[in-house]
């Protein structure tokens, strides 16, 4: 188990390192929240006027949703990066060393986990710029930030399920641009809930997304309703179990046909 | 004395789709050995290979290294055992020093022993001025230098190569063997490797092993087999374009199987070249067919490869590239 954990730390090293010396992929990996803040606050300043949203600015009401919203949106495309792995024989090499098969897996969650914490750390500051900083304080960012890492780890192991699978980039790409949208949309992170259809709304129950974005607003809050958030925190914990056990499923999978 | 390093028998193997890669698979490699696993693409080379590393399961039969299990007892063999697959399988954005520490770590070596093998192997293979740029930046044989480092960095007792020189420049390709003879000798390692070049076999391989459908049809000293053979090729060059004429002139004579390469070329396989020719020469002479030049050659590998399949070995190698796409 230790081991596993160390086999897993090493293999974050190189994913952290790889990340760092594309430094394209950091400065749009930190740039993205910040402008996505910046643009959607500006265009739905209005929208609070609306029945509710209730006294806030449309930033502060925005931010933790779009922490959340922002680091599923980026881990999910993670499955990429494996096929990438599959394709130029990583995986294979990896897989007849010492190290734990499942920490294959695990580094690239916790990889994800690591790259959408910076992103929610930079939205949450780019909302205190914008004049709506968390109002729960110090609690309140690290359980936005803490909600935000569970959600991309869980995106980001159904993306390596996904991509283990069809083990074709073109085909994982299809897949997820067809699921962005509507999982977005199935979620109150840009819109107050009582404002959703009675359907969707009814939906959204069943969508992780949605599961970290309640969770989230909650924790930021200056009073949080912690069983509300102890609830969704346990839902979101289940989904990254059962994500991550189907992501390490089907590498044994992929590993039989060779 | 102790088992051999290497052990393989009755190894099967299919695919879905009802490819049968491995067909009963049987050879044994000893402690020290250069041993060349020889075929057309296709043939199971690289399946076998990758049952003896641990990523394929194999349907049936047994493969031990230095005694263990490849199916059972995996983990010991991964110890033992270094990989150097077809596709390379390293890091390209990483630096080459960077693939080797985390290969380390990733075999559990103590921390301490990581940077002295980092540096040793380095200087072994002589790239330790690149080492800390990207691979990336790497020329072809550069980088299947880092691939062999990789395999050898938790000092395995045996590595196996799955056609280490395929895609290389041939200059690059006898640098690489010459690299491989020096490890031979520094590192006191046991070497598998699959080739599908000839003369890579013939260079390198103190035994080897004809692998055809997923089979062994035969196996021996690269001199053995040809020896076996008992057969010189006897290659003439005639000034006029009357092959078909040679070949129907030679055929009078015993124990000569001619063919026709082209229009101006004839190959005999006779026993002894040196005692046949003049006999050749006089009937060629006889019927007024020139000779404008002679070449004989001992039997070569291609030769054995013709001899136990009925196929010439390039002529193999190409169908089964064929069918592979």
């Amino acid at each position: 188990m230790r081991a596993a954990l160390a086999d897993s730390l090493h293999l974050l090293m190189r994913h952290e390192r790889r990340f760092l010396h594309q430094s394209v992929w950091l400065v749009i990996a930190l740039a993205t929240p910040a402008l996505w803040m910046l643009l959607n606050s500006e265009l739905f300043e209005r929208i609070v006027d609306l029945p509710g949203f209730g006294d806030t600015s449309y930033a502060a009401f925005v931010a933790p949703g779009a922490a959340v919203l922002l680091g599923a949106a980026g881990s999910i495309w993670l499955g990429t990066v494996m096929i990438d792995d599959l394709d130029r024989g990583v995986i294979d090499r990896l897989l007849t060393t010492s190290a734990a098969r499942v920490s294959v897996i695990l580094s690239q969650l916790m990889h994800a986990g690591v790259v959408a914490s910076l992103q929610a750390i930079v939205t949450l500051t780019m909302a205190a710029l914008l004049n709506a900083p968390v109002a729960g304080g110090a609690v309140g960012w690290v359980g936005v930030v803490g909600v935000t890492a569970l959600v991309a780890t869980g995106f980001a192991a159904l993306s390596h399920a996904v991509g283990l699978t069809v083990r074709r980039e073109e085909t994982l790409s299809a897949i997820l641009n067809f699921v962005a949208l509507p999982m977005t949309l199935l979620s109150s992170a840009l819109i107050a809930q009582s404002l959703m259809p009675e359907w969707m709304r009814t939906l959204a129950n069943l969508n992780p997304l949605e599961w970290g974005v309640r969770a989230a607003r909650q924790l930021a809050r200056a009073s949080p309703d912690w069983g509300t958030a102890a609830n969704y925190v346990g839902l979101l914990a289940a989904f990254v179990v059962a994500s991550s056990a189907l992501a390490t499923w089907t590498l044994e999978r992929y590993r039989r046909t060779l | 004395m102790a088992g051999p390093a290497l052990d393989v028998q009755q190894l099967r193997k299919a695919y879905a789709g009802g490819v049968r890669a491995l067909d009963g698979l049987t050879f044994a490699v000893r402690e020290g050995e250069v041993f060349g696993l020889l075929g057309p693409n296709g043939a199971g080379k690289s399946t076998t290979i990758r049952v003896l590393a641990t990523l394929a399961r194999p349907d049936g039969g047994v493969a031990r290294v230095f005694g263990h299990d490849v199916v059972r007892d995996a983990r010991a063999v991964r110890r033992a055992l270094g990989y150097v697959p077809q596709v390379s399988g390293i890091d390209l954005s990483a630096t080459g020093r960077e693939n080797l520490v985390l290969q380390g770590q990733l075999q559990r070596m103590r921390r301490n022993d990581i940077r002295p093998r980092v540096a040793e192997l380095l200087a072994l293979l002589g790239v330790a001025e690149v080492a800390d740029r990207r691979v990336s930046t790497y020329s072809g044989g550069i980088k299947r230098r880092f691939d062999v480092a990789l395999a050898l960095m938790h000092r395995p007792r045996l590595i196996v190569l799955d056609e280490p020189t395929t895609g290389l420049d041939p200059e690059v390709r006898v640098a690489m063997w010459a690299e491989l003879e020096r490890l031979v000798a520094n590192e006191r390692l046991t070497i598998l490797l699959t080739t599908h070049y000839l003369e890579e076999a013939d260079r390198l391989a103190h035994r080897l092993a004809f692998v055809d459908r997923g089979r062994v049809v035969t196996e021996g000293t690269p001199s053995e087999l040809k020896r076996g053979l008992k057969e010189d090729s006897v290659t003439l060059e005639l000034v006029d374009g009357r092959a078909d004429d040679a070949v129907r002139a030679l055929a009078v004579l015993d124990d000569i199987a001619a063919a026709a390469l082209d229009v101006t070329q004839v190959r005999a396989r006779v026993v002894d070249g040196a005692a046949a020719l003049p006999a050749m020469l006089g009937r060629l002479e006889a019927d007024g067919i020139k000779v404008a030049r002679v070449a004989i050659a001992g039997p070569s590998l291609d030769d054995v490869y013709l001899a136990v399949t009925g196929r010439e070995f390039a002529v193999a190698d190409r169908a089964e590239e064929t069918v592979a796409r």
